[in-house]
């Protein structure tokens, strides 16, 4: 039911491509999460195409994830001025986010709350604005997490609600 | 089953589904992850091999046994394995030898942007084009299936955006088995007249019918749409012709080489305008024109450089405009706690010419500023370094290279340079890994490069602490000063994957000279005058060595 009022995908109908871009720093699990999300969108019936950009540093430098589903995605890329949603997860670098884009950051408390965490807390709240099924959300936290997928679907839960 | 993957995963996975029995490359951005994702699997023998040409003439080899191969390289690897690729056409294969090339247009991490395309073309071996990760699966597979009925290796070709975009492939796992019998045919192996003038001849016969095939190749396909507009397109040029033109029709290739000719001309005929859109080389577009079509393409503005992007495409069939600007790349610098950044704080202030060669310590020369005069292809410092000072006798002349890419391509150099006499310094980046690409074991780790070098007659050679200051510049000093061929070597393990154990700045001994600022360490900043040491450092010492107080610790 709770998945009907999110609006589950039809199908049958043709579903426009939406563009997802996760920003932030490396090591604070953005690749992690921009994951989660892209089967979360698989096992909710979507094509789903994933591209990540980590450079040339290796340490500490800025990674950026794009995730494209729809019925049919073609290009792997996210154009420019054509972002749905834009996640931050541990950084306050500026995004040219276009006019219509939801930007999904969470407070400085929240941040400090969950720590190295704040990755799965970010996908929980960001997952209501997405029309994945909350079963698909779990299997793909638990195919990430193995045996410590409880813990980590619930501070998925705890965004998604935002508690 | 499906499953979200990338193309390079997906190219290991067609070769696994196709029985491979051995795959070799060498590691390059952006092929590196065919082989890692190959390792550890059942069924295959997998190694990195020494570099590129070794590696295809090892999977000829195994080809030989009529076993199934692969190797992976880079687009500049190809140049590399050009030599055995240029008359393997002719020899042909028993077992499927399939080369999976990755190139990297708009050169993210390469220094040139060339084209595989006209690399197949050249050397006469039919070459596919993925779009996505399922075709990359499927390609590879039929790859094998193609090697084996035309007798001829096949190239896969990806670029940049094939190979680390994921996206969906349908797994089946089950994997084919062949029976594979050894035949001697020297008459078909050993390429010496007039052997290699009948299969010269042979070759040709192999391509008519390789083009025969591409006429009916399941994968070169017709999309009907709008009479008006019509693409025809490639890799992933497809995918973007397919968001920024919803209703054109499209001829998508991906057998590109040898073109399906006729199949072009019947699309030709059915719309009233004709575009090829393709990324870097007009190749697709030269063999259009060449049958006498009228086509709008690259000699219409489309870049013939960079990635193409859907906004690229969309403005430039739409409007026929054309935005030239193409994006820079090259932001990254030294990890923290690397074990050559002292040795590039050091360079820099000597005064001598320095060749660079490719990998991790490139990145020198955009740190530290004119610390690195050259930089050309894998190998290539320690030869232009021997040629600089051949005819400048009177300057002094330091060459760098890596240790993975010394056994890649730099041995031949130093014995070019041993046995004429030059006189240079060569500085060895010794990490036992090839660190750039994300630290593949190399085939020269298990040997002692310091012997090697002996043996090779470099007359001195020093080896220093990556970590102490004094030691490094002593140690240039010394070996830069000599009259001879003299080497340097920096043993330092890659800090890639180490832990951060922070050093700190005692306030009330530092003088604020800013010293350790100067050497760049991505974990030192300085807030108002006052240095500073990141979460990150690993404490690598590099800085307390080169602090006139003993404030660090």
């Amino acid at each position: 039911l709770y998945a009907l009022c999110l609006g589950m995908p039809d199908r049958g109908n043709k579903v426009r491509t939406k563009n997802i871009v996760f920003i932030g720093i490396g090591g604070y699990g953005v690749i992690t999460a921009s994951d989660i999300c892209a089967h979360a969108a698989v096992y909710s019936g979507f094509d789903v195409k994933q591209s990540a950009i980590k450079g040339i540093a290796q340490r500490g430098g800025h990674v950026i994830s794009y995730i494209r589903f729809g019925s049919r995605v073609f290009s792997p890329r996210v154009e420019e001025g054509k972002e749905d949603f834009v996640v931050k997860i541990g950084t306050k670098e500026r995004y040219p986010c276009p006019k219509n884009s939801m930007v999904i950051e969470l407070s400085e408390e929240e941040a400090s709350r969950y720590g190295r965490d704040m990755n799965i807390y970010a996908l929980g709240v960001f997952s209501r604005h997405l029309p994945f099924t909350e079963p698909s959300w779990f299997r793909a936290i638990r195919e990430r997490f193995g045996i410590n997928s409880e813990r980590y679907i619930r501070i998925f839960l705890e965004g998604r609600f935002r508690l | 089953m499906k499953r979200l993957i990338t193309g390079n995963e997906a190219v290991a996975l067609g070769a696994l589904e196709a029985g491979v029995e051995f795959a070799t490359g060498y590691p390059g951005t952006p092929a590196t992850e065919i082989i890692e994702s190959l390792s550890g699997k059942e069924g295959p023998y997998v190694e990195w091999s020494s570099n590129e040409k070794t590696a295809l003439e090892m999977a000829s080899g195994v080809s030989f046994s009529g076993r199934r191969s692969l190797v992976v390289m880079k687009h500049v690897g190809l140049n590399v394995a050009l030599d055995p690729l240029m008359t393997l056409a002719y020899t042909g294969v028993r077992g499927g030898l399939v080369i999976a090339v990755s190139d990297d247009p708009g050169m993210q991490s390469s220094q040139n942007e060339q084209d595989s395309r006209l690399i197949a073309s050249m050397a006469k071996i039919p070459l596919l084009e993925p779009s996505d990760s399922q075709e990359a699966l499927s390609f590879t597979k039929e790859a094998f299936h193609i090697s084996e009925r035309f007798d001829i290796p096949v190239i896969v070709r990806l670029t940049q955006a094939v190979s680390h975009s994921e996206s969906l492939v349908k797994i089946i796992s089950k994997i084919n088995t062949h029976s594979h019998t050894i035949k001697r045919e020297p008459e078909k192996y050993v390429m010496l007249p007039p052997f290699c003038n009948r299969r010269r001849l042979d070759l040709e016969k192999r391509l008519l019918r390789l083009k025969r095939f591409s006429e009916r190749f399941r994968f070169n396909k017709i999309e009907t749409l709008s009479k008006k507009t019509g693409i025809i397109t490639s890799g992933i040029s497809y995918q973007y012709v397919k968001d920024a033109v919803p209703e054109a029709s499209v001829l998508k290739l991906s057998l590109t080489y040898p073109l399906p000719s006729a199949l072009i001309k019947r699309f030709s005929r059915s719309v009233k305008r004709l575009f090829v859109v393709e990324e870097l080389e007009p190749f697709i577009e030269d063999s259009v024109r060449a049958e006498g079509i009228e086509v709008i393409g690259k000699r219409d503005g489309l870049p013939t450089y960079g990635e193409l992007s859907v906004p690229i495409i969309r403005d430039f069939i739409r409007h026929r405009r054309v935005d030239s600007k193409s994006p820079i790349y090259g932001n990254g610098s030294f990890c923290t706690g690397c074990p050559y950044i002292g040795v590039f704080y050091v360079l820099k202030g000597l005064g001598v010419y320095v060749f660079g060669d490719i990998g991790c310590y490139t990145l020198g020369a955009r740190v530290f500023p004119g610390s690195i005069d050259t930089t050309l292809c894998m190998g290539a410092g320690i030869s232009q370094a021997a040629g600089f000072s051949k005819l400048n006798p009177d300057l002094k002349v330091v060459a760098l290279i890596g240790d993975s890419t010394f056994y890649h391509s730099g041995l031949s150099a130093v014995v070019n340079a041993r046995h004429h006499g030059s006189n240079l310094t060569i500085i060895l980046f010794e990490n036992s890994v090839t660190a750039m690409t994300g630290g593949q074991p190399h085939a020269g780790g298990r040997l002692d490069t310091k012997n090697v070098l002996t043996a090779l007659g470099v007359e001195k050679i020093i080896e220093l602490n990556p970590y102490d200051i004094k030691n490094i510049e002593n140690s240039l000093r010394e070996a830069i000063s000599l009259d001879t061929l003299s080497a340097v070597i920096v043993r330092g393990r890659c800090v890639v994957k180490k832990e951060p154990s922070p050093l700190s700045i005692d306030r009330e001994l530092c003088n604020l000279c800013l010293r350790c600022l100067a050497l760049r360490c991505p974990s030192i900043k300085e807030e108002g005058g006052i240095p500073n040491i990141g979460r990150r450092c690993i404490g690598c010492m590099l800085c307390a060595s080169v602090c006139p107080t003993g404030a660090i610790k």
